[in-house]
């Protein structure tokens, strides 16, 4: 399964909808869209993985890569997702402590 | 629930260094373990720790240009399931340290490396993991014990 992206925008937030795999392979193309959202001056992204089927170290570098340049212009980036098997990923490497980790798009966006 | 005629199987896959082969190595991975009656949680972990383990190599022999495959055993039994993937790496052994992308691997006097924040995520996955590395190369090895069957 590959992966797509969309993006859209909500209040004050850009919403990028994540479906597939994000892997060694794919996450690359995540990482163009968040930087090309950045560059585009968008510094509060939330990120919906939500139809992710699978999620690897190399996708999380990714997230953190975005939430680090976000955070240089004081932006934010959210996390949504209710997934058992991406979760225990976020525990593992202890990222739960790092991103915000909503259960829905409007949740992220209701806790600014 | 493990199947008590589960084959005492293995699969050998010998990958070229390529990124896409990863998600490959994950199906196969995944295939081979339902075989030995694995699913659920368990499944998701055998699935992304291959995935990590392979990932890992796959980069490695880019990086180095290696044009020798990646090497992913797949074995099991009744009682137990394991992957081991097999990087061909020049690993200078007599430095006792191999620098993989930035992250720093003490090679111990055994041969065996300590487990570093690269593999921490792998040890989350499995229950066992053990990495050696010689002049040849590094084995990471990973083991997951299984359930025994229901009466």
């Amino acid at each position: 399964m590959d992966l797509s992206l969309s993006t859209r925008s909500q209040d004050d937030f850009e919403v990028i909808e994540v479906s597939g795999e994000i892997d060694v392979y794919t996450a690359p193309r995540l990482r163009e869209a968040l930087v090309e959202l950045v560059s585009k001056g968008h510094h509060n992204l939330i990120v919906d993985v939500e139809r992710v089927e699978f999620l690897d170290s190399t996708g999380l570098g990714v997230l953190v890569g975005g939430l680090k340049r976000v955070r240089s212009h004081d932006g934010s980036l959210d996390i949504v997702c209710t997934h058992d098997r991406l979760l225990k990923i976020f525990r593992i490497t202890g990222l739960t402590k790092v991103f915000g980790i909503f259960d829905s798009v409007d949740a992220a966006v209701a806790s600014h | 629930m493990p199947r008590t005629d589960a084959p005492a199987s293995a699969v050998n896959l010998c990958l070229a260094a390529d990124l896409a082969n990863v998600r490959l190595a994950r199906l196969v991975s995944v295939a081979v373990g339902r075989l030995h009656g694995i699913d659920g949680p368990m499944l998701d972990d055998v699935r992304l720790a291959v995935g990590e383990a392979c990932g890992r190599a796959v980069l490695i022999h880019n990086d180095n240009a290696l044009p020798a495959p990646v090497v992913i055993d797949i074995d099991g039994s009744a009682e137990e399931f394991s992957v081991t993937v097999t990087s061909q790496e020049p690993v200078d052994v007599e430095q006792r340290r191999l620098e993989v992308r930035g992250s720093r691997v003490e090679v111990t006097a055994n041969g065996g490396l300590a487990i570093p924040e690269t593999f921490a995520l792998l040890g989350g996955l499995a229950d066992e993991v053990d990495v050696r590395s010689d002049a040849s190369g590094t084995t990471v090895q990973m083991r997951w014990r299984l359930p025994p069957p229901a009466d």
